[in-house]
């Protein structure tokens, strides 16, 4: 008589591991994916761990190797649910892992395509960032994803803090291990058509492709010819993804634009952002496409362009919709850089400036994206550091170490001023130095005065902060002619 | 503030079974093993669906014994409520069949869709003209690119027959032996084959796709028991 084999656990079952000499006993069944179950753990002091136990299939002597130098090596950050102990039972076949636990305010990705979750530009551009940065991390230690989707990634609509799951799949580039292609729609063109195997460059394809979708909610390559397609089955999936992939906002070629009933996403999001930042899904999926080695936008671009794209946001002063300024095309005409009309004389200059600021506040400070709102002649603050990168002054705006040390680049652990209203005059606002030290403050025609820990400055035009590494000078977009020249 | 837009738009996907009330399924309990099989697959199914974001899945039902009557028509996973079904009469799987070809066009189907996904729970033997039947439905575009699953419950189903609905050499029949089994085979049906259907998973290295319309995961190991109760 044979006997019913089952590959699962019970709940309550005790599992011995023995890389961490512990007992801990099976709590739940968490699901179950193409290449194993996963239940959480209840460890001997209380806490939970998660076990993923491979379908015997998938329970290869490559896959175990995979797992044990995982567990030997560090992972690139806290954002990775990394293994930590190898498992096998006597009452089992196979292996399995143990992991940390995500914890429940985390979120799949699909929950905001679905708009389950209602997170802000402000959040969604944070877990875009951190996405990049520790997808950077990953790669700078040689290691490869494989599998990069919207299903193996999760994020806190609270904050934008992100987790990264299923990491058994992450192995040394170029290794030729592990046993997956990655996820259909996710997969780069030169893997479908059989050419490569996954790596790096085709991770940073996939990269592209999940930023597409979480900031357009639509999928880079479906527009017209995506829409017309009545059964999407795998050979026209295999056309469409593969091997006549064409971006829906190719600069070149439009014979996929959205479709507007189908691909509304796209094109609202598309008018939203700016320029610069298009430009970078332009390069990701024309010259990307093609060019796997040179034409992919990598990690360290991403993360400059998200934090310069989430320090441009500014709020509508009717509805409170988050728009963007173009940093680029405002920076550019501050005073910084005006070194392009220096050989005019003086006057030319001035009236060229005045002419070319006139014409980027009128058109480059948009109008509100709300339908209901559409307020046009925003006025917003500024404050550019260095004579390079612009940081708007908003009610709630912080700036960050990041902003202030060019040796800290992305340290985001410790805020340097914070916005503030003037405690006795609601109508006032001030920068708060939330630093150690003192900051240096001139204004046009007057002395040089300290600023304090603790105390703040009042936001005026053509004030100029030395915060001790950087220099930052605060402007205000529509009036910012008649201070900067008279 | 709301962001603006909407949902990303997902395509249609019709699931529907096609179940087998003849007499005969009334024998061991057999019905009764299949009504609660479905309702205990119906959680699973709604929670796969929830986090697809690539299709809209639509389940509805058909039965066939003496005829062949649609008893739940397109719903919406989140909606979708089983109606329990009784055995009694012949087999007619030709007529369900027909019925079913008059569905898989557009309209009703959609203009942007996704293979459909036909699942036939049988145990017996066709009473009527099943051979017409079926070509009716693989003249269909949509029948004819649809995911074909049949599960026989017990050994006395026609294997052959449910070979033929299939039309793939690839794929062979589930047999389901014993209600354990059967609850698998439906649990497995109503998750995994309607994600593959949309494609959201990963994939691996060895799946062979090439030339087919749909990959599709491999079934749950096979259960093989002595102690059988059917």
């Amino acid at each position: 008589m044979e006997m019913t084999k089952t590959n699962g656990f019970t709940i309550g079952e005790t599992l011995y591991i023995e890389q961490l000499s512990m007992i801990c006993n099976i709590e739940r069944e968490m699901g179950s994916g193409t290449q194993g179950k996963v239940y959480s753990l209840i460890c001997p002091d209380n806490s939970t761990l998660v076990l993923k136990w491979y379908f015997p299939s998938m329970a290869t002597k490559e896959q175990r190797e995979i797992i044990n130098y995982l567990i030997q090596t560090k992972p690139p950050s806290d954002r990775f649910l990394w293994p930590i102990a190898l498992v096998e039972s006597p009452k089992r076949e196979g292996f399995g892992y143990v992991m940390p636990l995500k914890e429940n305010r985390f979120k799949s990705f699909s929950s905001w395509l679905s708009r389950k979750v209602d997170p802000s530009f402000r959040i969604l551009l944070t877990a875009c960032f951190e996405l990049a940065q520790n997808f950077h991390l990953m790669h700078s230690k040689g290691l490869c994803y494989q599998d990069l989707s919207l299903n193996n990634i999760y994020f806190d609509p609270h904050n934008g803090e992100i987790r990264i799951g299923d990491t058994d799949n992450i192995v040394i580039n170029g290794s030729g291990k592990g046993n997956v292609l990655g996820t259909p729609k996710f997969m780069a063109p030169e893997i479908i058509v059989g050419k490569e195997s996954p790596n790096t460059q085709t991770d940073l394809y996939s990269l592209a492709v999940l930023l597409f979708y979480i900031l357009f909610l639509n999928h880079p390559l479906e527009g017209k010819a995506e829409s017309s397609i009545r059964s999407l089955d795998i050979p026209s999936m295999t056309k469409l993804y593969g091997f006549n992939p064409v971006f829906i906002f190719d600069p070149e070629d439009d014979s996929n634009f959205p479709d507007p009933i189908y691909h509304r996403n796209a094109l609202i999001y598309w008018n939203i952002y700016p320029e610069f930042f298009k430009k970078q899904f332009i390069k990701s999926f024309t010259k990307g496409i093609n060019d796997p080695l040179e034409g992919r936008v990598r990690e360290t671009e991403w993360q400059i362009a998200l934090l310069e794209l989430r320090d441009s946001i500014f709020y509508c002063k009717l509805c409170g919709s988050e728009n963007f300024l173009d940093p680029y095309l405002v920076g550019a005409l501050s005073l910084g850089n005006v070194d392009a009309y220096s050989n005019k004389s003086q006057n030319e200059m001035k009236s060229a400036v005045l002419c070319e600021l006139n014409r980027s506040v009128k058109n480059h400070i948009p109008t509100c994206w709300n339908h209901n709102c559409k307020t046009a002649n925003h006025k917003v603050m500024y404050i550019q550091l260095n004579g390079r990168s612009i940081v708007t002054l908003n009610h709630d705006t912080q700036l960050f170490l990041h902003h202030v040390d060019p040796s800290c680049k992305y340290n985001f652990s410790y805020i340097i001023a914070e916005v503030n209203r003037h405690p006795r005059n609601d109508q006032v606002w001030g920068l708060k130095n939330l630093s150690d030290f003192n900051w240096n403050v001139t204004k046009p025609n007057s002395d040089s005065i300290k600023v304090l820990p603790k105390q703040s400055v009042l936001i005026a035009p053509n004030t100029t902060i030395d915060f001790g590494k950087s220099i930052g000078t605060i402007y205000y977009l529509d009036e910012m002619i008649t201070y900067a020249y008279n | 503030m709301t962001l603006p837009g909407g949902e990303i738009s997902k395509r249609e996907l019709h699931f529907i079974w096609i179940v087998d009330c003849s007499g005969s399924m009334r024998d061991d309990g057999k019905i009764q093993s299949l009504n609660y099989a479905i309702r205990e697959a119906i959680p699973h199914m709604q929670r796969e669906s929830e986090n697809n974001i690539q299709a809209d899945l639509l389940i509805s039902a058909l039965k066939f014994s003496t005829g062949a009557q649609w008893i739940i028509p397109p719903t919406q996973a989140k909606n979708f409520k089983w109606t329990d079904i009784e055995a009694k009469g012949h087999t007619d799987l030709g007529q369900a069949l027909v019925l079913l070809s008059e569905v898989l066009h557009v309209p009703p189907m959609t203009e942007r869709g996704l293979p459909p996904v036909l699942v036939l729970l049988s145990d017996g033997q066709p009473t009527d003209d099943y051979e017409g039947g079926l070509e009716k439905l693989l003249r269909e575009p949509w029948g004819k690119k649809a995911i074909r699953i049949s599960i026989a419950i017990g050994e006395d189903a026609n294997m052959n027959v449910l070979e033929k609905f299939i039309a793939d050499n690839e794929r062979s029949p589930l047999l389901a032996r014993n209600p354990e089994a059967l609850s698998n085979y439906i649990r497995w049906v109503s998750t995994v084959v309607q994600s593959a259907s949309a494609r959201p998973k990963s994939q691996q290295k060895d799946y062979e796709s090439l030339g087919s319309n749909v990959d599709i995961p491999q079934p749950p190991e096979s259960i093989s028991s002595a102690a059988d109760v059917w």
